[in-house]
């Protein structure tokens, strides 16, 4: 039975990654909560979904035209609705909501509540340690270590990632020093979004979805980013495959409470956070406070 | 002479003055010249007169009508007088007889006059009064649409007919969308606002999907005294309402389905014919492939080992009273159950729980579903990927849908239905399945009944205010009257084009500890054959088969051939198209058999005869991949 478990923690937790990495960026670099991030991802699959299944295009086609549009849709939201109102972060996370709605109502108008799934990118099945796993599965597990990979080459190797930290750190000073924040913060949201469209992309042929998928992602992935430290992608990475991990072994031990794999997960993450309040590889309150 | 001059001059100036002040005569106006008068709305019934014109740059007017009735009534030819008031500089003198128009109407005026007398046309008789009703359910759902859309089907086919006779005055049906949004919204806030919104405007409810939503909204219609008819919520919970409390309930009954109890009965029965014939395919397939048999000779049905089964549903109100009662006999069919997994209403991935039950400690042959929504989808996509070698079967609300097979790629999968392709179910059935299909682009989900329950209620109606003497649809949902429509209800079969429609009575019997049970003659009334049963020496009547726990619920479906069964489909390939055709009931023993015989083989129940086949009816088929899997022992 460990193989599947083993199998199964990487591939959940790897879809939880790709989702949490983004609104870790965006958390930790603008401090900004953005609850309309898994709109943004739902939106992405519903693009796949339309464009494979009712146009008929290819993948690839599908995956150019669909990740670039939503990045966009990130950056005009950042641009016109949230930039005028970063600093109020209780307005930032009403506006968020509200656009999560509106996106949800609106595909609900376009599409109604039908449940869609799209194609897989790439068909057929694979068999590892005795256990099922689909080409697909695979292809979100390789997305996830590149993603992370190219994410961590460009925060620390180019001007762009030495800004994006910079401004991390201390906006004041880093714009003393004549980066552009306004500039970075956008630049992060359009990572942030184009990471959410990733995975949207990916995630399309897995899940079945529907206009008010966003919600149940949302309580995860933010579990996830607090868990793993608000602002720390590793700890976003990490904290992701351990829910990832327990909501496996409640599936996979408790079949019949297989139904409140959420809980457990978030009970985990409780546990944690007794341990360390900071989360895994969060910034210590008290010194923060200092 | 200056003086003169001056004197001369002024007396011109006070002669203009004078004259300039004096009213203009016929030599200085201008004669009107607009010929339509504006802003004179024709009469239409219902409409509120208009008093005035509208200004033009000559004249105004106000309008006085002939007989003066506000609002306009039906069929009544209306005049109107209009009196039009010229602007400085212009004068109706000189203005010819009938100079002026009116849109719509005969116009005429004498000449030099600005009083016009307009003459319209009869007005168009009333429309007819309307029967309106409420439907309620989760609008951008399947459920929900097909609730609407068979309800609008309904009540498209009656209006375009003759409307409903209320004694002898024709009313149309008027439908209502109430988006309840109770798949999402389990709590019932949402429908109850929505219904709160238009109760006091409607006559009937039909509608409802998720018992948990239903059973809070459905109060407001209760509460309003208007009778309800639910078309999705299985639960007999719902029901036993109107058991413990007639006076206030009366007004609810269950269309469709059947209850749970009856649910996982069908489901069982054709669980356990479906497990007959895998088992007798493999056999089969074992002696194709010269397999021995151990101790030699061929394979039957009866030497096959145990069959494996796990269980995969959803954590719903309407699902969880099913698993006992589904694995303790399917076990009792000696079947080996090797788990029951659980996961959420809206689960979108089931990939670790399908995993989980592909494990070699595991690994069973079929796999019972009782899911909808998303994991019914999920299951439907993922199946054929971690669970090659199970057969499916059981509940599973989205295998009912038309793209289920072209969305998931799943072959073969089973469910309880209440309409297949071509499944004769009713006579009325396949050409109603079809309208349907043509009309939505989809197959009827169960909830289209609504189309049923707005016909069994327009004959209702028809048949009580015949009889009483009310010829307007507000008499006969009164309250003071309202319970000869339930009493009319409560004692009518309907064929419709999903079943037989008849409803339990209050139960007789009083077993004590919240328990009732139907009496003798009340199950005999509604399955005359248990007295064959009884006189055969193969039942006795005992009120404990007959109880309110076991499914007998006043307001509920009555179950059993004759009345609904239910149908259990399967997706096959036909010719070149997938389609969800019907494979149980079915003819599988000899029908000369005295059909009281078949008791104790369970072909024969408390029900009624299950050996029987609807028209379209076709044999199930076991998947190549599920026998190649299992063939070798």
């Amino acid at each position: 039975m460990i193989g599947p478990i083993i199998v199964q923690t990487l591939t959940r937790g790897g879809i939880y990654a790709l989702l949490a990495s983004g609104m870790s960026l965006i958390f930790g670099v603008a401090h900004i909560v953005n609850l309309a991030h898994t709109a943004f991802f739902m939106v992405a699959a519903y693009g796949m979904w339309y464009f494979m299944r009712e146009q008929g295009w290819g993948p690839l086609e599908s995956a150019a035209v669909t990740v670039p549009i939503v990045t966009l849709l990130g950056i005009l939201v950042y641009r016109f609705l949230i930039d005028r109102v970063r600093q109020h972060a209780q307005v930032v996370l009403l506006i968020t909501v509200a656009l999560a709605m509106l996106l949800q109502e609106a595909l609900l108008l376009a599409f109604q509540s039908h449940y869609r799934t799209a194609p897989p990118l790439i068909p057929g099945i694979q068999t590892i340690f005795g256990t099922v796993i689909t080409n697909q599965q695979l292809l979100i597990l390789g997305a996830v270590a590149v993603v992370m990979v190219l994410m961590w080459l460009s925060l620390a190797k180019t001007k762009l990632g030495i800004s994006i930290r910079a401004t991390a750190q201390d906006a004041e000073i880093a714009n003393l020093m004549g980066i552009s924040i306004p500039r970075t913060l956008m630049i992060t949201m359009a990572i942030g979004t184009g990471l959410a469209a990733v995975a949207g992309v990916l995630m399309a042929p897995v899940w079945v979805f529907h206009p008010h998928i966003w919600m149940s992602p949302l309580t995860m992935v933010l579990a996830i980013v607090i868990l793993g430290g608000l602002g720390s992608i590793k700890g976003s990475v990490i904290g992701a495959f351990i829910m990832g991990l327990v909501e496996t072994l409640v599936i996979f031990l408790l079949p019949e409470q297989g139904y409140m794999r959420m809980a457990f997960a978030l009970l985990a993450m409780l546990v944690i956070l007794a341990v360390r309040p900071e989360g895994l590889f969060g910034t210590v309150f008290e010194e923060e406070k200092l | 002479l200056r003086k003169v001059l001056y004197l001369i001059i002024a007396s011109l100036l006070v002669m203009g003055l004078v004259l300039a002040g004096c009213p203009s005569g016929n030599g200085g106006d201008t004669v009107v010249t607009t010929k339509a008068i504006p802003g004179v709305t024709a009469p239409a019934t219902g409409g509120t007169p208009k008093t005035s014109i509208t200004d033009t740059a000559q004249y105004t007017g106000t309008i006085s009508w002939s007989p003066a009735h506000s609002p306009f009534q039906a069929e009544t030819a209306y005049t109107a007088t209009i009196t039009l008031t010229a602007k400085t500089g212009f004068t109706f003198t000189g203005v010819g007889a009938n100079f002026f128009t009116v849109a719509g109407a005969t116009a005429t005026n004498p000449a030099d006059s600005g009083v016009v007398t307009a003459v319209f046309p009869a007005t168009a008789p009333a429309p007819n009064p309307f029967i309106t009703f409420a439907v309620t359910g989760p609008m951008t759902f399947i459920q929900g649409l097909d609730h609407w859309a068979g309800a609008e089907l309904a009540k498209d086919e009656i209006n375009a007919a003759s409307g409903v006779n209320v004694d002898g005055v024709r009313h149309d049906i008027a439908l209502v969308k109430v988006e309840t949004n109770e798949i999402l919204d389990v709590s019932g806030v949402a429908g109850t606002t929505a219904l709160t919104a238009v109760i006091n405007n409607v006559d009937f409810v039909v509608g409802g999907f998720r018992t948990e939503a239903v059973l809070v909204y459905r109060e407001v219609a209760i509460n309003a005294q208007k009778i309800m008819l639910n078309c999705g919520a299985a639960t007999r919970a719902l029901q036993m309402s109107v058991v413990t409390d007639y006076p206030k309930y009366k007004y609810w009954f269950k269309a469709t389905p059947y209850n749970e109890i009856f649910l996982v009965r069908s489901c069982l029965r054709y669980t356990g014919v479906a497990h007959s014939v895998l088992r007798a395919t493999l056999a089969g397939a074992r002696n194709a492939l010269s397999i021995p048999k151990p101790g030699g000779g061929e394979w039957a049905a009866a030497d096959i080992e145990p069959l494996k089964f796990a269980i995969l549903m959803e954590n719903a109100e309407w699902c969880n009273p099913m698993e006992a009662p589904a694995r303790d006999t399917l076990i009792g069919l000696g079947l080996q159950h090797v788990g029951t997994f659980k996961c959420e209403s809206a689960a979108s991935d089931l990939s670790t729980q399908l995993t989980a039950i592909a494990a070699p400690e595991r690994d069973p042959h079929i796999v019972f579903t009782i899911i909808s929504g998303p994991p019914g989808k999920a299951y439907g996509s993922q199946q054929g990927t971690y669970l090659p070698k199970v057969f499916s079967l059981g509940i599973n609300v989205e295998a009912q849908d038309i793209k289920y097979h072209d969305d998931t790629g799943a072959s073969y999968h089973m469910t309880l239905d209440t309409w297949g392709d071509g499944t004769a179910v009713t006579p009325t059935a396949v050409s109603w399945f079809n309208k349907m299909v043509a009309k939505t682009g989809r197959y009827p989900a169960y909830t289209a009944a609504t189309y049923d329950s707005i016909y069994a209620l327009k004959e209702a109606v028809e048949a009580v205010s015949a009889s009483n003497g009310w010829d307007d649809i507000a008499d006969v949902i009164a309250p003071a009257n309202i319970d000869k429509l339930i009493q009319y209800l409560e004692t009518t079969p309907r064929l419709g084009v999903g079943a037989n429609t008849f409803y339990y009575p209050m139960p007789d019997l009083d077993l004590g500890g919240g328990i009732y049970a139907l009496s003798l003659d009340q199950v005999l009334a509604l399955y005359p054959h248990v007295q064959d049963l009884i006189d055969n020496g193969v039942y006795s009547y005992s009120p404990a088969h007959w109880t309110t726990s076991g499914g007998y619920v006043a307001h509920d479906t009555v179950y059993g051939p004759g009345y609904q069964t239910g149908i259990a489909v399967q997706w096959q390939e036909v010719g070149a198209t997938w389609k969800k055709v019907a494979v149980w009931p079915m003819v599988f023993t000899n029908p000369a058999t005295p059909y009281w015989q078949l008791y104790a083989a369970g072909v024969v129940d408390l029900h009624g005869n299950w050996n029987f086949q609807y028209d379209g009816t076709v044999a199930l088929k076991v998947p190549d991949a599920w026998i190649g899997a299992w063939a070798t022992p």
